[in-house]
């Protein structure tokens, strides 16, 4: 009875009849119609996207380890859902400008360790290549991280990492795709309005 | 001063619109007083302001703070609270200045907008009891209270059944059951930390779900929570307790309330023929007008510490150290809880276990120190807040990996942790003070304060054993990886600040008696955080609720009988 009136109550403040028979798409749209009258941000993302950091190489080499890191299944993966794009306003706009120098230097030498190994850019390597040297250069940032103590979460907020570029690209893509329309609602099944909460229950 | 000068004389006049304010709105327009609510800030429309169901994707950071927000906000920014979405509900520190010497910050976090702190606060809503009110007599530091738990305890009882608070019933004496609204749920995990505590510790280590102004069912024409989680973006519903969704429409609904935005109260003025203050003199945020606003009584409810700055930049003839200041005590005794010293560890065995939604509460461990026994190492006592959780995609950069498995990895949640963090009391010390600061204004014109504040010994020596004990329980209940911490948090940060307009018993000790009243200057009230004589360990907003609904009733009663 309790998540019933609840629900009825929610339901009466947007004016609409049934909220549990919605579906979690429709409850979003709901959940955005109560605050329609809050003015669009003048920073709000655009639907063109015009990269102000990252050249197309840059771009490429970003949008190829994002979509490894995460892959289409049977949701899309980071690329599909434009991570990369993301990842150029972060380094335009919010990093300071010796992160986002730092973050460039680190893509260069990706190029380089390639070109040395493989003698191609990442971006032209086969995928049992590029596999292997992303590996490495996880290794390299997870032991880097650890001698520096660097980088870690506090209560479900994590700090991004900062002792290696990978660790920057590996949390931009992260945080892109588990905050965007398809990681929150379709990956992680996110309900903006759950209507109860319940505090020990069986998995699945 | 003023330029403008309004000749109508209101019945009163409260400054501020949080908590404390919103509250003396409803109180004295209840009971027939015509009252104007002076707001510093901008007026405060739900339908535009509150962003609670605002996805990330439709910010620009996907909620983290801006740049722009980071530059204009930067002691805001400590907080938590202050993010993508709710950073406009803070204070632009670059217009708000004030002054601390550079190794001994105090880091002041304020909103200036209808409703106040009362849209970003923590909701967590405790009773003190008598262990808190003979604390100062007790061991010394401090003037006594001039109130018992008998005094308020009424006074708690009414403010609780308007407001809504959810929480469980444990019969403490040293932690007052209240009025309360079902609980919410305690976790598998949280519950079964209880249940272990209570076996280890022979009873005297309880844990229970915070108490909270939050609905978890509707209550006096507001909406139960629906659990979308983050509160301090404001709450469409009204489903947690804020001026905005309670005490200013109860205010409204009489027909006698003004609430004046935009309207910076720079100081009040003092009329010698009657002993009472005439007024108030604000700065119109919109027209940078001075204008004189006069009243009957007058409510300082502007925020513990903006309260009391009005009082020292009224300093006149009659009172050269600040409004009400013949004790001296007027800026003195600043207190805040101190919080971050606990410990965290990993939960094995509740794998299979998990919870549905987002529950905007946590845990809260009642005090267990200097209850019964002495504590060797310091007075006073502590509580930690915190809880049991299960991460996500946010353990995902610390895990090796990429690819498919490790994408339906991170859908899947973590291990379970288990986390306390300890608030802590702070003695009140005369040397922690504010006094204007004679060189620097603010956006307004205002003179801003000079804080000396800091932490001291008895406040370290808990901290220590906050972390100490927490990694101590966390053993004791069977965690695994237990990390203790002693975060170095400067005073103010905890949003608790307390004091510098003490209630006493006498005169020349203190600046409130026991009804807020300006032992001075009988029409001017109090009820802010400025009139805390002690600080206890707990979150001190139910307690200002309860001693301004208190005050406001005396206040009418004395206005009634002549005395004022």
């Amino acid at each position: 009875m309790q998540r019933r009136e609840v629900l009825k109550q929610i339901a009466a403040a947007l004016g609409i009849p049934a909220l549990a028979a919605l579906s979690s798409q429709e409850i979003l749209a709901a959940g955005h119609a109560l605050h329609k009258a809050a003015p669009a941000s003048a920073a709000a993302p655009q639907a063109l996207h015009i990269f102000r950091t990252l050249d197309p190489h840059q771009d490429q080499t970003v949008t190829r380890i994002a979509d490894m890191i995460i892959p289409e299944t049977d949701t899309p993966g980071a690329a599909e859902v434009g991570v990369n794009e993301f990842i150029d306003r972060l380094l335009t706009e919010w990093y300071p400008q010796e992160r986002k120098d730092f973050f460039l230097r680190g893509l260069a030498g990706l190029d380089a360790e390639c070109r040395q190994r493989y003698s191609a850019d990442f971006i032209d390597c086969d995928e049992d290549q590029q596999s292997d040297i992303l590996t490495g250069q996880e290794e390299e940032a997870l032991r880097l991280s650890r001698q520096a103590g660097g980088g870690g979460m506090s209560w479900g907020v994590f700090s991004p990492p900062v002792v290696h570029y990978f660790h920057m690209l590996k949390w931009m893509t992260l945080f892109g795709y588990y905050t965007s329309q398809v990681g929150m609602v379709e990956e992680l099944g996110w309900r903006v309005i759950p209507g109860q909460y319940i505090g020990c229950r069986q998995n699945g | 001063m003023a330029n403008i000068v309004q000749n109508k004389v209101w019945d009163a006049i409260v400054v501020g619109s949080g908590i404390s304010g919103g509250w003396a709105a409803k109180e004295l327009t209840e009971k027939g007083l015509e009252t104007l609510v002076l707001e510093a800030g901008r007026p405060i429309d739900p339908g535009r302001d509150y962003v609670e169901h605002l996805p990330s994707w439709d910010l620009p950071y996907r909620g983290m703070l801006s740049p722009e927000d980071s530059r204009t906000r930067h002691i805001q920014r400590l907080c938590g609270a202050c993010e993508g979405w709710a950073a406009k509900f803070f204070v632009n520190d670059l217009e708000n200045p004030y002054t601390f010497d550079e190794d001994e910050p105090f880091h002041w976090i304020r909103g200036r907008h209808v409703g106040g702190r009362s849209i970003m606060w923590g909701r967590q809503s405790y009773r003190w009891s008598d262990l808190d009110f003979e604390a100062n007599a007790r061991d010394g530091h401090g003037v006594d209270w001039p109130i018992r738990y008998t005094d308020i305890a009424p006074w708690y009882d009414y403010v609780e059944r308007f407001a809504g608070i959810s929480g469980a019933k444990e019969g403490l004496d040293h932690l007052p059951d209240g009025e309360f609204l079902p609980p919410m749920d305690l976790n598998c995990v949280e519950q079964h930390v209880r249940e272990q505590l209570l076996d280890k510790f022979g009873g005297r280590r309880l844990l229970t779900i915070g108490r909270t102004a939050i609905l978890t069912q509707s209550h006096n024409g507001r909406a139960a929570c629906h659990y979308c989680g983050p509160c301090h973006r404001g709450c469409i519903t009204g489903s947690y307790f804020s001026s905005n969704s309670s005490t200013l429409p109860a205010a409204r609904a009489t027909g006698r309330l003004t609430v004046r935005p935009y309207s910076v109260v720079r100081s009040l003025n003092f009329d010698p023929e009657t002993g009472k203050a005439s007024g108030v003199n604000i700065v119109d945020g919109l027209t940078m007008a001075n204008v004189e606003i006069r009243g009957k009584i007058i409510f300082l409810c502007a925020s513990s510490l903006e309260s009391t700055r009005i009082l020292l930049n009224s300093a006149d003839r009659d009172f050269p150290e600040g409004l009400a200041n013949s004790s001296g005590q007027l800026g003195r005794n600043v207190m805040d809880h101190t919080m971050g010293g606990g410990a965290v560890g990993t939960m094995p065995g509740w794998e299979k276990q998990e919870f549905f939604s987002q529950r905007p509460n946590g845990i809260y461990l009642a005090r267990f120190r200097n209850v019964n026994s002495r504590h060797p190492d310091f007075l006073r006592g502590y509580a930690y807040q915190g809880g049991a959780f299960r991460p996500r995609w946010e353990r995902g950069v610390a895990m090796a990996g990429f690819g498919a498995d490790f994408k339906n990895k991170l859908k899947e949640y973590g291990p379970w942790s288990m986390r306390l963090y300890g608030f802590g009391e702070c003695l009140p010390n005369p040397e922690n003070r504010i006094t204007i600061d004679p060189d620097k204004t603010d956006r307004w014109g205002i003179p801003v304060l000079k804080f000396k504040v800091k932490w001291r010994e008895n406040e370290r020596r808990m901290l220590e054993d906050m972390r100490d004990s927490a990694a101590e329980m966390l053993e004791a209940v069977g965690a695994k990886n237990v990390v203790p911490f002693l975060e170095n948090n400067a005073p103010g940060l905890t949003i608790h600040e307390m004091g510098t307009a003490r209630m006493g018993h006498d005169p020349k000790t203190s600046v409130l008696n026991a009804y807020n009243q300006c032992h001075d200057v009988r029409n001017v009230f109090m009820t802010d955080g400025a009139c805390m004589t002690s600080s206890a360990n707990q979150n001190p907003s139910l307690t200002y609720m309860a001693l301004t609904a208190r005050a406001a009733d005396y206040a009418v009663k004395a206005m009634a009988d002549g005395e004022i």
